[in-house]
């Protein structure tokens, strides 16, 4: 790492932190209702719950919870299917897109509803304006929610004690769209349009070039074959391109909440590497920002709704620890580039004149420490949005936000889902400290039993089985391993990270997998739904468990949970679940390719 | 096609309740195993 890199890193870091912890005072205020903006937003809050039919006061035990986040998944999910399948009669649609296939509208509309956001098609040359907003953009701000919804369920069975309830899901739902996303998806857009983020409903400008740029095509006949001379070669012509279509939209708006969100699907096929959604260095800083606030700002929040905020500030050390040592192993590894190059006096060291490194994929404007921060933060949360593309990382480059993915999007994580991941792996280290002292482990006051660890069992173990069935399935059948574009290790990590994207909910991609098809489009939609949905149901039985429980005051045997002990324990436990779960996997891929790489092939 | 589709939607969300409803009498088990 140069200079420059650690201290773009450290600048990042401080930041994050610094305004991580004012917005989880205000989210817990917001939560327990005791913000000013609560008070003031109560009457249309009442009109919201009145129209749905909702009883605010109604208490709810965890499996109704757990049965209210499938329903409103599954309508969600059936609504953008519509829209999607449905585009080409709908209004605001100026290029007259068709409707998308239904193997891949079904594999959208799961991908949105999880938080996924994995996209198979290029959003300016498929989707109109009305499905990117009423469709996906809504989806945005509803699965965000139902994230943060469900951590603030398994808060609540920890500071709760012998309860029967653990919240009510509407009113959860309303309070975090209504006070958190929505204020802070103003502010976030409005900074962006401030960069230079397109916001508007124009359809797509033909401009002219400043040059004609004449390239040769296979000339075709009138029904669009190809035409071949005597011996059998395609007969080529001159094409002459003089205009350039210039796709617009209302980016800002989906943008704010696409980072906010740890959303991560693009309004463009290339999202923030697009100059349109992410224009200039300070619009990356912002969305870099902006992508982990709100699961920093969970933990905060988590140590105040317990009250203890030092159990909170350990899991944030333990977050903020385990990103920083990732982002030093990402930005070393593009930072050294590929040894091959430098054999063939190929100049890869930094100056003031270049970045230096790998900086294939990537955008100069954002050079190696900005494209290897965002690489990071995209995949330690479920983000998925991408300002450099993963398929050209170094190996070891890739190696490290695939490994991030696979230990679950627990290093801040996604809104929501990387607390409650986070929370899980903490109920785990307890049960291992317990067992190796001999005494029932216990977490926040909370006592952690046998039907805990259960549920703790499945949720751990349901990803690792989902992504590795999977990328066996995908490398097993003909149909999976059509679409590599890379045979060999690369091939490999492709369909690992497909999956184990898909399974954790991230959405990012190694580009060079082609998965619009019926084969990616099904298995990956099951990865997504079970991955996300079979993770949140054990989560919130714990949370109606803990709940169930008397909260026990520590004594001098409770093994402390806000020290530098406890974070070293959960950072070991981390690592060593993801290790033993995924080290032959990753030997296969990004390993063998780093050594291939070494060796000069 | 556009059925098959909507009725997995239907299936996946059915799964997932009923993987609810296993939790649940997971918990109710009495502790120590079966009888």
């Amino acid at each position: 790492m140069t200079t420059n890199d650690i201290f773009q890193t450290a600048i990042f870091i401080v930041v994050l932190i610094a305004l991580a912890i004012p917005v989880g005072r205000y989210m817990t205020a917001v939560l327990d209702g005791s913000s000013v903006l609560v008070r003031i937003g109560r009457p249309i809050e009442n009109l919201l719950y009145k129209i749905a039919g909702v009883d605010a006061e109604a208490e709810m035990s965890w499996k109704r919870y757990a049965v209210a986040v499938m329903l409103f998944s599954a309508v969600g999910a059936l609504a953008v299917y519509a829209l999607l399948r449905l585009q080409n009669v709908l209004p605001f649609n100026p290029q007259g897109f068709s409707p998308m296939t239904p193997d891949a509208a079904f594999d959208t509309a799961v991908s949105f509803v999880t938080n996924t956001n994995w996209q198979d098609y290029g959003g300016e040359s498929t989707l109109g304006y009305l499905v990117q907003m009423v469709g996906l953009t809504v989806q945005n701000f509803m699965s965000a929610a139902t994230g943060i919804a469900v951590v603030v369920a398994l808060i609540r069975g920890f500071a709760r004690h012998t309860a029967k309830t653990i919240g009510n899901f509407w009113v959860d739902l309303t309070r975090i769209t209504l006070y958190i996303l929505a204020p802070l998806s103003i502010i976030v857009a409005a900074l962006f349009m401030g960069q230079g983020v397109i916001q508007n409903l124009k359809p797509y400008q033909d401009v002219s070039t400043l040059q004609v740029t004449t390239y040769q095509a296979p000339k075709t006949d009138a029904q669009g074959n190809a035409v071949k001379d005597a011996k059998g070669n395609p007969v080529m012509q001159d094409v002459k391109v003089d205009k350039q279509t210039i796709a617009m939209g209302p980016v800002a708006s989906q943008e704010a909440i696409k980072m906010l969100g740890t959303n991560g699907g693009g309004f463009f096929n290339a999202n923030s590497a697009h100059p349109y959604e992410n224009p200039t260095p300070l619009a990356n800083f912002i969305q870099l920002v902006v992508m982990l606030l709100i699961p920093a700002a969970l933990c905060v929040m988590f140590g105040r709704m317990v009250g203890d905020k030092r159990q909170g500030y350990a899991v944030l050390a333990a977050m903020t620890i385990a990103f920083a040592v990732a982002c030093w192993g990402e930005i070393s590894a593009e930072q050294a580039g590929n040894p091959v190059f430098t054999s063939l006096h190929v100049d890869q060291s930094a100056s003031d004149l270049q970045s230096g490194g790998n900086m294939e994929g990537k955008e100069v404007r954002f050079g190696i420490a900005q494209s290897g921060i965002f690489t990071v933060a995209t995949t330690a949360a479920s983000c998925g949005a991408v300002n450099n593309m993963h398929d050209s990382l170094t190996p070891m480059g890739g190696f490290v936000p695939m490994l991030l993915i696979q230990l679950g999007e627990v290093i801040f994580g996604g809104v929501g889902s990387g607390l409650y991941g986070m929370l899980v792996f903490a109920l785990l280290a307890v049960f291992v400290a317990g067992l190796m002292i001999g005494r029932t482990p216990e977490y926040v006051g909370k006592k952690i039993e046998s039907f805990e660890m259960k549920m703790v069992s499945i949720a751990i173990l349901l990803t690792p089985f989902l992504v590795l069935v999977g990328t066996s399935i995908g490398v097993l059948s003909p149909l999976g391993t059509a679409g590599i574009a890379n045979p060999g290790p690369h091939g490999f990590s492709e369909i690992l990270y497909a999956f184990s994207s898909a399974a954790n909910n991230n959405g990012s991609a190694f580009g060079g997998l082609s998965v619009n098809t019926p084969f990616y489009n099904v298995l990956l939609a099951i990865a997504m739904w079970f991955g996300r949905f079979g993770t949140i149901v054990p989560v919130l039985a714990i949370a109606g468990s803990l709940a169930n429980k008397k909260r026990l005051a520590a004594t001098a045997g409770t093994l402390p949970t806000h020290g530098a002990l406890f974070v070293v324990l959960l950072l070991g436990t981390l690592v060593l679940v993801g290790a033993l779960t995924y080290v032959p996997a990753l030997a296969l891929g990004p390993v063998v390719e780093h050594l291939m790489m070494i060796s000069g092939h | 096609m556009d059925v098959v589709y909507i009725v997995g939607i239907v299936a996946f969300c059915g799964l997932c309740l009923a993987l609810a409803a296993g939790c649940e009498k997971l918990r109710a088990r009495a502790p120590g195993g079966r009888p």
